[in-house]
């Protein structure tokens, strides 16, 4: 069977009508002769110059097919040989994710990352701190690539959380999905140190307890002054702000970490050419990435060791209360808290949510990176020489007409 | 055998037109172009009180009846040359001459001819009008006057044959020779009118009618944009009109050789690959063997 992989390219078949247009549109410009009279001529001797019969219907076939032959190639036929799905059936695409982040750094090796990737045609290896969004690129990558059986690789210490059901099952079926665990079964226990957190009732101090079963959470009534925040407005409309931010809740502000805002006042903040890699260039860019100011104009500064905000909104507006939140938000790394979680995704998890790759799909074929246009394209070459030497060797017998009549 | 090709490439035109001349009259058995100032015309019978020397005693002795001589008294002939010298009779076919340089070739002759027997020879070139007019004059001085002016015609604008010939028969003031070359593209009708009252005044006319063999039998192939050479008038045809062509020209040729013989005029068809001694020596033929007078 043959199929196209480019059936719109079918379109420039229209091009074989090319050189019989260009012939009818063409004026045939016959040659000029002075005569002594043109009496004898009469008007109804005069021949139509446009529409008339090719002169030579072989070459002019053998243009069409010329064309034909080319705009066949583009449209990339493929045979369909048994011996073509058996190919496509052994080879494997793969995708293999790498687990980069802190808590599976030392455990995963090059070696087994090379091993994961060797048997690979085509392969990927896509390194990450986030395994569950990797699954989605890795699936797109694979439903591109060419007809194979295809693969997911997953190397990590799966920490509980890191990926779940929701995740695996966002991975289309057919592609196969190996997740390969290198690390113990459960790490130390944790203490994540004290995060103050704004809220409702003032601030709050945060205590974390990771072990191996659960994780503990506790919250005390934080004492000491409320610093680390500045906003450049009438206290009131301050007073105002502090009070949504607090409601909606966010993490307290620090006397280590201060944060200036300033709205639609002149002289807006600039990112120095150099900045210093201190924590206002990280909070900076997380603060920019947040979609809840996704289209607030905002500019970004790290000035004295303080994060500068400079906001063309009204420090009245809901816009204005979103970038406080935001801008108490993007100082910790949250991936950074993520890191503390010691649990691991149980074995019998993990091997539940594996699979095996499908063999290629019927349809497979049309991401095909293979074409067998290459023989049009030859047996186009081969009339395109064929067409030289004809036209030639009419062109000699013209010419050899013309000597005769001269 | 002359080549017209050949001759009209060579400048010095007194020499072609000797060559030619020679060349028409070699092989006839006598020249019928000598002058006599008297000549024999007719016998009748003898009255009495003629003068006796005039009987012819031979033709007595023969036919036992007195008959006497009558002469006519000759004068020197004169010929007008009218040589159409107009864009048309440029055109040159795939051979042979150009039609003006053919017709100088014979023109040339004829007034080569007529000054070495004595006679005058004069010459008309036109086209839309009159370029160059040289009355009928013997002499030699005179003959070179007509070669460079016919050496110095070149072919340009259009023909007005009629008003020229009218001219020029007008200044042909006693009965001569008037002989017109050219390709008679022009109105034919205004043409032979002349040439009839030419006739009717009693001069010796005669039409050489100067075509190219490639006019003639249209020999291009495919589509060909003609244009007319003196109007400028532009035409597209192709070979799949060439008989109708031909069979046009010959109706042409046909028409003009026809009219001129009912005129009583001697109609000389002048090809550019024809031999100029030939068509000269046609000519002479035609016109049979007496003087030129």
């Amino acid at each position: 069977m043959i199929v196209w992989l480019y059936p719109a390219a079918w379109a420039s078949l229209l091009a074989v009508a090319g050189p019989m247009i260009v012939h009818l549109l063409r004026r045939q410009r016959a040659p000029r002769m002075v005569l002594p009279t043109v009496r004898f001529i009469l008007l109804r001797d005069q021949s139509a110059v446009r529409v008339r019969m090719p002169s030579d219907p072989g070459l002019l076939l053998l243009r069409a097919a010329i064309i034909a032959c080319a705009a066949l190639a583009l449209a990339r036929p493929l045979f369909l040989s048994d011996a073509r799905s058996a190919a496509w059936a052994q080879r494997t695409a793969r995708a293999v994710i790498v687990d980069r982040s802190d808590s599976a750094r030392g455990f995963v090796s090059d070696e087994a990352v090379t091993a994961a990737t060797l048997s690979g045609d085509p392969v990927i290896e896509i390194e990450t701190v986030d395994v569950a969004s990797s699954l989605k690129r890795a699936s797109t990558w694979l439903s591109q690539s060419p007809p194979a059986r295809r693969e997911i690789v997953v190397l990590s210490d799966f920490q509980h959380g890191s990926l779940t059901g929701a995740d695996v099952r966002t991975v289309p079926k057919g592609i196969g999905l190996r997740l390969i665990p290198f690390a113990p079964g459960t790490g130390a226990a944790r203490d994540v140190p004290s995060i103050r957190m704004l809220a409702t009732d003032g601030v709050l101090n945060v205590r974390a307890h990771f072990d191996a079963e659960r994780t503990v959470v506790s919250y005390q009534p934080a004492a000491g002054p409320f610093e680390g925040l500045d906003i450049v407005a009438p206290p009131p409309i301050v007073d105002r702000l502090n009070r949504v931010v607090s409601r909606v809740g966010a993490f307290a502000p620090s006397p280590t970490q201060p944060v200036v805002l300033r709205f639609q006042q002149p002289g807006l903040a600039t990112t120095p050419s150099s900045p210093v890699r201190d924590w206002t260039f990280a909070a900076g860019q997380r603060l920019l990435r947040t979609p809840a100011i996704a289209g607030v104009p905002v500019k970004v500064a790290g000035v004295a060791r303080a994060l500068v905000i400079d906001a063309d909104v009204d420090a009245q507006s809901l816009e204005a209360a979103e970038l406080v939140k935001a801008a108490l938000d993007a100082r910790p790394d949250p991936e950074a808290l993520a890191e503390f979680e010691t649990a691991r995704i149980p074995a019998t998890v993990l091997a539940g949510w594996s699979r095996e790759p499908e063999s290629p799909e019927p349809e497979a074929w049309q991401q095909s990176d293979e074409s067998d246009g290459r023989w049009l394209w030859a047996a186009a070459l081969m009339l395109l020489g064929v067409e030289s030497v004809v036209r030639r060797s009419a062109g000699a017998v013209g010419e050899r007409e013309a000597a005769r009549a001269a | 055998m002359l080549d017209a090709a050949l001759l009209s490439a060579i400048h010095d035109l007194e020499f072609v037109a000797r060559v030619t001349v020679e060349g028409a009259l070699s092989g006839l058995h006598r020249s019928p172009f000598h002058g006599y100032s008297a000549e024999f015309s007719q016998y009748r019978h003898y009255r009495a009180g003629e003068d006796l020397k005039y009987v012819d005693w031979k033709l007595f002795a023969r036919t036992d009846r007195i008959y006497t001589k009558q002469f006519r008294e000759t004068t020197n002939a004169r010929m007008q040359l009218v040589v159409d010298a107009s864009a048309s009779m440029s055109f040159r076919g795939a051979a042979g001459a150009s039609k003006l340089e053919y017709a100088r070739l014979i023109a040339a002759a004829l007034a080569h001819l007529l000054t070495f027997q004595g006679d005058a020879a004069g010459l008309t070139v036109y086209d839309e009008q009159i370029r160059a007019y040289l009355g009928s004059r013997p002499g030699r001085a005179h003959l070179r006057a007509i070669l460079t002016t016919l050496a110095n015609t070149a072919p340009h604008g259009r023909t007005a044959s009629p008003a020229a010939l009218r001219r020029a028969i007008d200044l042909l003031r006693s009965r001569g020779i008037l002989v017109l070359i050219s390709d008679l593209y022009d109105d034919e009708d205004g043409v032979v009118a002349e040439l009839r009252r030419a006739a009717r005044m009693g001069h010796d006319v005669t039409v050489f009618h100067v075509l190219t063999d490639d006019e003639m039998t249209w020999p291009w192939r495919g589509d060909v944009e003609v244009e007319d050479s003196e109007t400028g008038r532009r035409l597209l045809t192709s070979t799949t009109r060439a008989a109708e062509y031909r069979a046009r020209m010959q109706a042409f040729v046909q028409r003009w050789r026809e009219r001129c013989t009912a005129a009583g005029l001697v109609y000389v068809l002048a090809t550019t690959t024809a031999p100029p001694d030939h068509t000269l020596k046609e000519y002479l033929l035609r016109r049979g063997r007496g003087p030129l007078r």
